[in-house]
């Protein structure tokens, strides 16, 4: 639809002078820092010193390391995260009763503060005297799943990732739903009546229908993993450890100086923002491809 | 014999129908789906039912795993809820949250609605902007923005976390309802523009109304994530009475790390969570009548 | 028609900032007055001492008024963005040693007001531990720390342990008499303590500068020394031998510190902040023993090395009342507050007269008896991200046996000469 000239204006403008203020003007100042050595936090006696922040990045094991983390999180979290959220919205629909108390259920761990779900995973959980999962496995006679260092050098990555997963799959089940509502129910009756199964309907009516909703949530999901940070910093609450270890991490170590980080203790802020700058760049490409991805199937009228 | 396996076979094919409506693949599913929602639950009540009895323990029988041995310490809580001043933190919350909600709502919708289906010159590069302002983490914005507040004077002020609040939630927002606007139909406003009706009065009188589900989903998921803000309160209202209760718990919360209270840490971060659960309870209701009603009329 | 909306949305925007300027009301005082950004939290302990010794200062100072708030830890990152904008700021807490790393352009130099009288109350060692590149000082020491073997004095008097040990030989025959009744002898949270291992670790086997060649070194060559091939034989002994809790390697913090304070291990390489950190499963009859890191078998260092660090209280450089700033400052490590500090607070005074009970008796002997302070982790942060993608996770991956002796010094020179050649 076109619209008029004064209506755009009446209704982007207030929308848009907040995100001058708020974003556009500090990312700008960020960005314009990434290309400097910075010591100090405003205009002060910074060196300019071109892309030497960002070839520092792409050399360092650490940053990729902390990449390589969050890369797996995206990619093996994500698939476990959208399974499960579209195994649950599923069932949610098969016609079971109970489903708000179910659904409620489910939004339940995302409500949880992050320090108190970190605090309940690494201190009961995954503990290796008195924890659930071993005491459980045990009882149970699981004995090689009980005997799984889930806080060891080698699971903590995973037991993070599986602590994370828990906590988000039901913020996209609440979305997810909230679209699926609006397809109205006359399509699956009549699909019933042709004789389609509940799965069938599924794949073949409700997703193809979720595809804006979906995107949107793929977007999310790309934006918050990348930008991960209380859970890491939370699960092993003194120090960041290597295998945990994430991009938005890293910044903060650099542009803050903390002392047992990854600086030594400096302010790098012109590094600190270069890897913002990174994030952000990677997010961008992401959702373009995820875009372009989703552009290809046609739009679907009901 | 003839007879009987007549009979037998004229039977078994009824036996077979009475079967079948026992366990077709309705039943199955279902079935699947208590086991998993049970599951589920079992474990959700292990975990934060470990975090509630561990609020009503003492630190060593958390660690010793001996909980419950000496009943509930419900002193964990007290010295949580009756610490300074935090009625006082928990109106400023109210406050702090529900005005930009409010404002949001006027401030987004509008800008959502012409984006999903206006077709104009850099449409796709503010949307672009949008999603991109979700990307920015929020430490890289601190400093900038704390500075040009400051320039004038809207720190420590009940606007100024406001005005924060309310730009930090944009991007989100307005992603999210385009997103939904666009799962709407253009008929109406097009049978509306035919009509007569002026774009903003189609706008406000026809879509607006429609975009309830969407809007009240943006609410609360705002409400949960403004209420549990504690970065921007730390910077913007650390001063006592302007405090919010997040950040009044926090303190609390961060003191007992300190000194060991671990089951007063866990008092403090149910304290936190109660609020935003017990607003889910009472809003879900409301999403699905909201939903329902949406669907009906499109 | 549609204008009115407009014209709505600018009311909005134009009456919130009119209601921002109205709620600006500062009250203009006629004396002077100090501000002080505290990096305690008001239910801290330490907050009651700060205010017990702003009062103090306020009665002996009628004219003066003090404006204390307690930011929090954070402090350290909004003082900075606070004093850009034009803030007055008078006082605030800092750890010396950042201080003097990133911000010694912001804080004062206080070597004027460095009086006899103040140095006497002060271990000068502290003091001047961390100088600016000019080799000023920039912080008053406030709170001291220090890192070393805590244990548990009832397990050594069951085992029959007569003496604290000295040496690693010493050390292991320690771990064996109280495996005999029962007890783990030792435990850590590998993600809180591990630096600090590594950093005694490596002092004590090849000294403080030698420690700092070999992080240094762009060959990784250092590392092939053969002190510090015994130093992790040492460690790799001390898992083989079974002295670990054996679920050490799943503790995270404060997992290993609750086991220790529990009864079930005995030794923990911690900072003194140890006994207040576990006091609510402890109890005060916990009882609290402290000895310096023993030595390492063919190491350059006796065990007197002793990490310890401080924070304190710096001057704002742009402050208008500097002396007035400083007399404050000086109240906080007074005998009658110190006093207080040690018994609320229950952590090392930095007043040498004062001396701390129960829990700190013997860790402040040792910083009497050390003649020789060195920084967290012997300065293992240096390195910079060496230090925790390659050297903190080798050496865990030692103590915790999952490598040997030799790998790890294997890991340790390839991993640095692997750093220093991808990103020179």
């Amino acid at each position: 639809m076109k619209y008029r000239r004064t209506t755009l204006i009446i209704f982007l403008a207030p929308v848009l002078l907040f995100y001058f203020v708020i974003f556009l003007a500090p990312t700008v100042n960020t960005f314009l820092l990434s290309f400097f050595h910075a010591t100090k936090f405003v205009d002060g006696n910074n060196t300019f010193v071109g892309l030497r922040n960002y070839l520092e990045l792409f050399k360092s094991p650490l940053f990729k390391k902390s990449v390589s983390n969050v890369f797996l999180l995206w990619i093996i979290g994500g698939f476990f995260t959208f399974f499960f959220s579209f195994m649950f919205i599923f069932l949610l629909r098969s016609g079971i009763k109970g489903k708000s108390f179910f659904r409620s259920i489910i939004y339940l761990p995302n409500l949880i503060p992050v320090v108190a779900a970190t605090t309940m995973w690494t201190q009961y959980i995954y503990h290796p005297k008195h924890g659930f999962f071993i005491k459980f496995f045990s009882t149970i006679g699981l004995d090689s799943l009980a005997a799984i260092q889930w806080t060891g050098t080698t699971m903590i990555f995973w037991s993070m990732m599986i602590a994370i997963t828990w906590g988000s799959i039901g913020w996209f089940v609440i979305i997810l739903y909230a679209g699926i509502d609006r397809i109205p129910n006359e399509l699956f009756e009549s699909a019933t009546l042709d004789g389609a199964g509940k799965f069938r309907q599924f794949t073949s009516i409700t997703m193809p229908l979720l595809r804006d909703v979906i995107r949107i949530c793929i977007t999310m999901f790309t934006i918050i993993t990348l930008n991960h940070f209380a859970y890491p910093k939370l699960f092993t609450s003194v120090n960041v450890v290597r295998e945990t270890y994430v991009p938005a991490v890293y910044m903060y170590e650099l542009a803050f100086g903390m002392s047992n980080g990854a600086s030594g203790g400096k302010i790098l802020l012109g590094k600190g923002s270069a890897v913002g700058v990174l994030i952000l760049i990677i997010i961008i490409t992401f959702s373009v491809l995820i875009n372009k991805i989703f552009d290809k199937f046609d739009k679907v009228e009901y | 014999m003839n007879e009987n396996s007549l009979h037998a076979v004229i039977q078994s094919p009824a036996k077979l129908q009475f079967l079948k409506g026992r366990f077709n693949s309705d039943n199955i599913v279902h079935t699947i789906s208590y086991v998993i929602f049970g599951i589920w639950f079992l474990f959700l009540v292990g975990g934060l039912g470990w975090v509630l009895i561990a609020s009503l323990s003492t630190t060593r029988e958390i660690f010793s795993d001996t909980l419950m041995n000496t009943g509930l310490h419900f002193e964990n809580y007290t010295k949580v809820l009756f610490g300074k001043n935090l009625i006082r933190y928990f109106f400023n919350s109210i406050m702090y949250v529900f005005l930009p909600i409010l404002l949001l709502i006027f401030l987004a919708s509008p800008a959502s609605y012409v984006l999903s289906r206006g077709v104009f010159r850099g449409r796709n590069f503010i949307l672009m902007l949008f999603v991109a302002a979700m990307a920015i983490p929020a430490v890289m914005l601190m400093i900038p923005i704390f500075i040009n507040l400051s320039k004038v004077n809207l720190v420590n002020t009940t606007s100024g976390l406001v005005i924060i609040y309310i730009g930090i939630s944009i991007p989100f927002s307005v992603f999210f309802l385009t997103g939904f606007f666009r799962s709407l139909p253009v008929t109406l406003e097009e049978a509306a523009l035919i009509d007569g009706a002026g774009e903003v009065q189609t706008f406000w009188k026809i879509m607006f109304p429609l975009a309830q589900p969407g809007i009240i989903t943006i609410c609360i998921f705002n409400f949960v994530s403004l209420w549990n803000d504690y970065f921007w309160a730390l910077i913007f209202v650390n001063t006592e009475n302007r405090k919010t209760l997040m950040l009044g718990v926090e303190n609390i919360l961060r003191t007992m790390r300190y000194t060991g209270n671990w089951a007063s840490l866990f008092a403090a971060t149910m304290v936190l969570f109660l609020p935003t659960f017990i607003l889910y309870l009472f809003l879900s209701e409301k999403i699905i009548a909201g939903v329902t009603a949406g669907s009906i009329k499109g | 028609m549609k204008y009115r909306l407009l014209m709505l949305q600018i009311l909005f925007v134009v009456s919130i900032s009119l209601f921002a300027n109205g709620q600006n009301e500062v009250t203009q005082d006629e004396n002077v007055t100090l501000t002080w950004w505290s990096m305690w939290l008001e239910d801290e302990a330490q907050a009651d001492v700060v205010r017990s010794a702003v009062s103090a200062y306020e009665d002996d100072n009628p004219d003066v008024t003090v404006d204390v708030q307690f930011k929090g830890r954070e402090v350290r990152n909004m003082i900075i963005a606070a004093l850009e904008a034009g803030e007055e700021i008078d006082i605030t807490d800092m750890d010396p040693a950042v201080a003097t790393l990133n911000y010694s352009d912001y804080f004062l130099p206080l070597d004027e007001y460095l009086t006899d009288d103040i140095l006497g109350i002060l271990p000068n060692s502290l003091v001047y531990q961390d100088l600016t590149p000019q080799g000023k000082v920039l912080a008053i020491p406030t709170a001291p720390y220090i890192v070393a073997v805590f244990y548990n004095k009832d397990h050594f008097k069951e085992a029959g342990i007569s003496s604290e040990p000295e040496t690693w030989d010493e050390f292991l025959d320690v771990c064996e008499k109280l495996k005999s009744i029962g007890k783990y002898p030792i435990t850590f949270d590998s993600d809180a303590y591990t630096d600090v291992l590594l950093g005694y670790g490596m002092q004590r086997a090849v000294g403080y500068e030698g420690f700092h060649d070999a992080m240094n070194d762009k060959t990784g060559e250092s590392w092939k020394d053969s002190r510090v091939l015994a130093m992790a034989e040492a460690f790799e002994t001390l898992w083989d031998d079974g002295n670990w809790d054996p679920n050490t390697p799943q503790y995270l913090f404060p997992a290993g510190q609750q086991e220790l304070a529990l009864g079930n291990v005995t030794m923990y390489v911690n900072g003194s902040w140890f006994p207040s950190e576990v006091l609510p499963v402890t109890g005060t009859d916990f009882n609290w023993g402290t000895f310096s890191f023993p030595m390492i078998p063919e190491g350059v260092s006796n065990n007197h090395g002793l990490m310890m660090g401080t924070n304190g209280s710096v001057i704002v450089a742009k402050s208008l009342n500097p002396s007035e700033a400083f007399e404050l400052i000086s109240y906080t490590i007074s005998e009658d507050i110190q006093k207080e500090y040690v018994e609320k607070v229950g952590g090392l005074p930095v007043h040498v007269d004062v001396n701390p009970q129960g829990p700190l008796v013997d860790a402040s002997k040792l910083v009497v008896a050390s003649d020789f302070g060195m920084g967290w982790a012997a300065g293992l942060y240096d390195a910079g991200e060496l230090a925790g993608n390659v050297f903190i996770p080798t050496f865990r991956d030692l103590v915790l046996g999952t490598i040997s002796a030799e790998d790890f010094v294997l890991k340790m020179a390839d991993g640095t000469a692997e750093f220093y050649s991808t990103t020179e």
